[in-house]
């Protein structure tokens, strides 16, 4: 962040002593420049000294406490990669929590990108009322998490639930939703779709981006609706894909709330999500230096499929401007 | 009135304060010594909070030289634990405070909590009920807040209209396991208002189930106990919960729920509303519960009564409580130590009065005097057969102490080995023998011992 403005940076806080270096960087500036320079840098500095003070300073300390066994109340004795090497060959749990958490994004981050795309799609045609239904697939959004997490306890339930009450109706068996443990994935999954409404406003805004003439020539060439979704919206859309892909991907690694509301990490370990397997090391466990061990464990994963995506994206994004 | 008579100085200011009467709580009496201020923090509902909060005032009031500021967090899931971290990380603990157990014991054997060893003597299991002496090592934590043993509630109309008598208040009396399933039966009624004994049964149309009992440790580990099981061997270096004993017991738990059909399973439960909303709406005959809902089932206005536990061999029960500490950080132990004991005392708080606490001193449960103060008080909310199913239950019929207070890293091995496995059983997806052993194998690398 301060690197960006090096140049003036360095000439403003080395004034007294390095003036022989800086008058060239000087000279080629206007005082009006100048005196904006100075001014953002008094404005930034709030920010600049919360990002130090609130998140680079506790990230490093994390990562020196997950090389001890601090348990937050305690004395930190360093155990070097101890806690790394208890993760991977003797915590049953750790692979058990990555594999529910790598489920769960697998399917939920496609079938919501699916969903929130199909609903921008819709939400971009000229219809009557138009206002009306982008507020309305917008509105679970605003809703409070915990809120609606509340209501989706109760649409699930299999006794007097919404949803066995309509699959009942139609004679469908009754599911156990999030009470069984092969349910809770897929539950939590179709839970989220709900939550689509931030990734469909982005889809739409990719939609309407999208240059008219394009379909006015597929048009005049006889093209059908599929064939524009196909070789013009699809390609065109590429960049936002790649966007909501890495926000939902990240998002969908650190889900928390689910479990710690309507599940507790049951039945049966099912819905362990894996920031609320760390959540719970820190604090129920009071293993707050393998909890951190945990979280940048998270980190290395979450980075890790991030460079995949992006080193593959240049095969499959297309930008506008071009390549250069 | 000990704070006056411990300080010369106030012996006369005293007198004068109790000739006043309202004169005692003004600040004229705090310049006549050197203030001490406490900070306690503590959890519960409403009514908790605002009954500690006047027995705080009160202390306040005739302490002058000792202020306590009381701090109410709430327990949501492990908000207060996290709360009491980084008070602890950050050298700004409270004097006094309640505690988790798993906590308790970690943190007492970082140092973080006062040993009361000085101030309570060595022999403390004289005075006190074992189920509430918190002790890691050679750190004595000192006391629980107060007590509560594990008992059967019951709505007594379901009861009559079913001709089911009672449960037994006396432990002497107490139904074997056999009895308490088969009365479950005839109290648990279909929706054409047939029982479980009838051929034409429907278990999936219940309308009254004949008990709940609730899925946690409390719920399940007091008929091990009584069929002669344990939690861990001697030395706590395995757990022994796939003995013979303690999966029969847990076996009858599961069949209550899928071969008796007298017990609603866990998915029924987590939509069901808490025991005493469903004993007064009659979906629920008898509920398994801690004595601390008497002062729920007092307040529903139906015709409830309280019993003893069945049993398999011995009619035992356990005794639950929660750490009261003093944090090694504080400055002054002695005055806080008086807080201490000044919080758990019938006579001040009146939270033992409307049942929600039972007090942890034996003398309380013996003398009549001190019955007085709680459960025989005027206005108290036990029903009369508490003077059995609680007073002579928790004195003589808890003999031993819950594996909380003895096991080391209980927490991890009751969150990882233990509870999927219990859910596992109650969810009928696996045989007690087999879901035990895995518990049992799973928690191996996690014991540590015991205290």
């Amino acid at each position: 962040m301060t690197n960006s403005s090096s140049p003036d940076g360095v000439m403003l806080t080395e004034r007294p002593s390095g003036r022989s270096v800086t008058t060239g960087a000087r000279a080629r500036m206007s005082p009006r420049r100048r005196s904006e320079i100075t001014w953002a840098l008094i404005f930034a500095t709030p920010a600049i000294l919360g990002f130090v003070l609130l998140k680079a300073m506790p990230i490093l300390f994390s990562l020196y406490i997950s090389m001890t066994d601090w348990s937050a109340v305690g004395d930190a004795h360093w155990v070097g990669l101890d806690n790394f090497e208890k993760m991977l060959f003797a915590d049953p749990l750790f692979w058990r929590s990555l594999q529910v958490t790598a489920y769960y994004t697998l399917v939920s981050v496609p079938v919501s990108m699916a969903f929130a795309f199909f609903l921008a799609t819709l939400l971009n045609q000229r219809i009557p009322g138009l206002g009306i239904f982008r507020t309305i697939f917008y509105i679970p959004s605003i809703v409070p998490i915990i809120a609606s997490t509340v209501i989706w306890l109760w649409m699930f339930n299999p006794d007097f639930g919404l949803f066995n009450s309509v699959l009942g109706a139609v004679g469908i068996p009754k599911l156990q939703y999030i009470f069984s443990e092969d349910q809770v994935v897929p539950s939590l999954v179709f839970m989220s779709i709900w939550g689509v409404g931030p990734m469909m406003i982005i889809f739409l805004a990719g939609l309407q981006e999208v240059p008219k003439e394009l379909y006015e020539a597929a048009d005049i060439d006889g093209s059908n609706a599929w064939h524009k979704l196909v070789h013009i919206t699809l390609p065109m859309m590429t960049p936002t894909i790649l966007f909501n892909l890495m926000i939902s991907m990240v998002a969908a690694f650190q889900t928390f709330v689910q479990p710690f509301i309507m599940t507790n990490g049951g039945p049966n370990n099912g819905s362990l999500f894996f920031v609320f397997w760390i959540y719970r090391k820190a604090f129920q466990d009071s293993q707050m230096g393998y909890a951190s061990a945990l979280a940048w464990a998270l980190f290395i994963i979450i980075s890790v499929l991030s460079y995949l995506i992006f080193r593959t994206s240049n095969k499959w994004v297309f930008y506008r401007g071009g390549d250069d | 009135m000990t704070t006056f008579s411990r300080r010369k100085a106030l012996a006369l200011a005293g007198a004068v304060a109790l000739a006043t009467g309202l004169a005692a709580a003004t600040p004229v009496l705090a310049q006549d010594c050197e203030k001490v201020d406490l900070t306690f923090t503590f959890w519960g509902s409403v009514n908790e909070k605002n009954d500690i909060e006047n027995a705080v005032k009160n202390w306040n009031t005739n302490n002058p030289c000792i202020q306590v500021k009381p701090m109410h967090i709430p327990a949501t899931g492990t908000n207060y634990v996290q709360k009491l971290t980084t008070m602890i990380a950050s050298n700004t603990a409270p004097d006094i405070g309640y505690l988790g157990e798993n906590q308790a014991f970690q943190w007492a054997t970082e140092g973080k909590i006062l040993d009361l060893s000085p101030y309570m003597g060595e022999t403390p299991d004289q005075q006190y009920i074992k189920s509430t002496i918190y002790k890691a090592g050679d750190t004595l934590m000192g006391t629980g807040l107060a007590t509560g043993v594990m008992l059967i509630y019951y709505n007594k109309d379901v009861f009559d209209a079913a001709g089911v008598p009672y449960p037994p208040a006396k432990a002497d009396e107490a139904w074997t396991w056999q009895q308490f399933v088969d009365n479950a039966k005839l109290l648990t009624k279909d929706r054409s208002g047939k029982n479980a004994t009838d051929p034409a049964f429907d278990p999936n149309a219940i309308d009254t189930f004949g008990v709940t009992l609730p899925s946690w440790w409390g719920g399940w580990y007091p008929y091990v106990m009584s069929n002669g099981g344990q939690f861990a061997n001697e030395d706590g270096t395995a757990l022994t919960l796939n003995s013979p004993e303690a999966v029969e017991a847990l076996q009858g738990f599961q069949d209550l729920i899928y071969v008796d059909h007298v017990m609603p399973n866990p998915t029924q439960t987590s939509s069901l509303p808490t025991g005493d909303v469903l004993m007064q709406s009659r979906k629920v005959a008898m509920s398994m519960d801690g004595m601390w809902r008497v002062t729920d089932f007092a307040k529903l206005g139906i015709n409830w009564g309280v019993g003893v536990l069945p049993k398999w061999k011995t009619a035992e029960t356990v005794v639950l409580s929660v750490p009261k500490v003093i944090f090694s950080q504080t400055k002054h132990p002695k005055e806080a130590y008086e807080f201490y004991k000044y919080i758990s005392d019938p006579a001040q708080v009146g939270l033992f009065k409307s049942g929600l606490w039972a007090p942890h001193e034996k003398a309380y449960f013996t003398e009549p005097d001190l019955l007085k103060t709680w459960v025989q008080a005027e206005g108290s909310a036990y029903p009369p057969e508490a003077m059995d199913a609680i007073v002579d239950y928790t004195l003589n019929h808890a003999p031993q102490q819950a594996p909380v207070y003895q096991l080391k890293n209980i927490g991890q091995i009751m969150s990882e080995a233990v509870e999927p496995n219990i859910q596992q059983i109650m969810n009928n997806k696996a045989t007690a023998q087999d879901a035990m052993d895995k518990a049992v194998a799973t928690a191996q690398p996690m014991m540590q011992g015991r205290w």
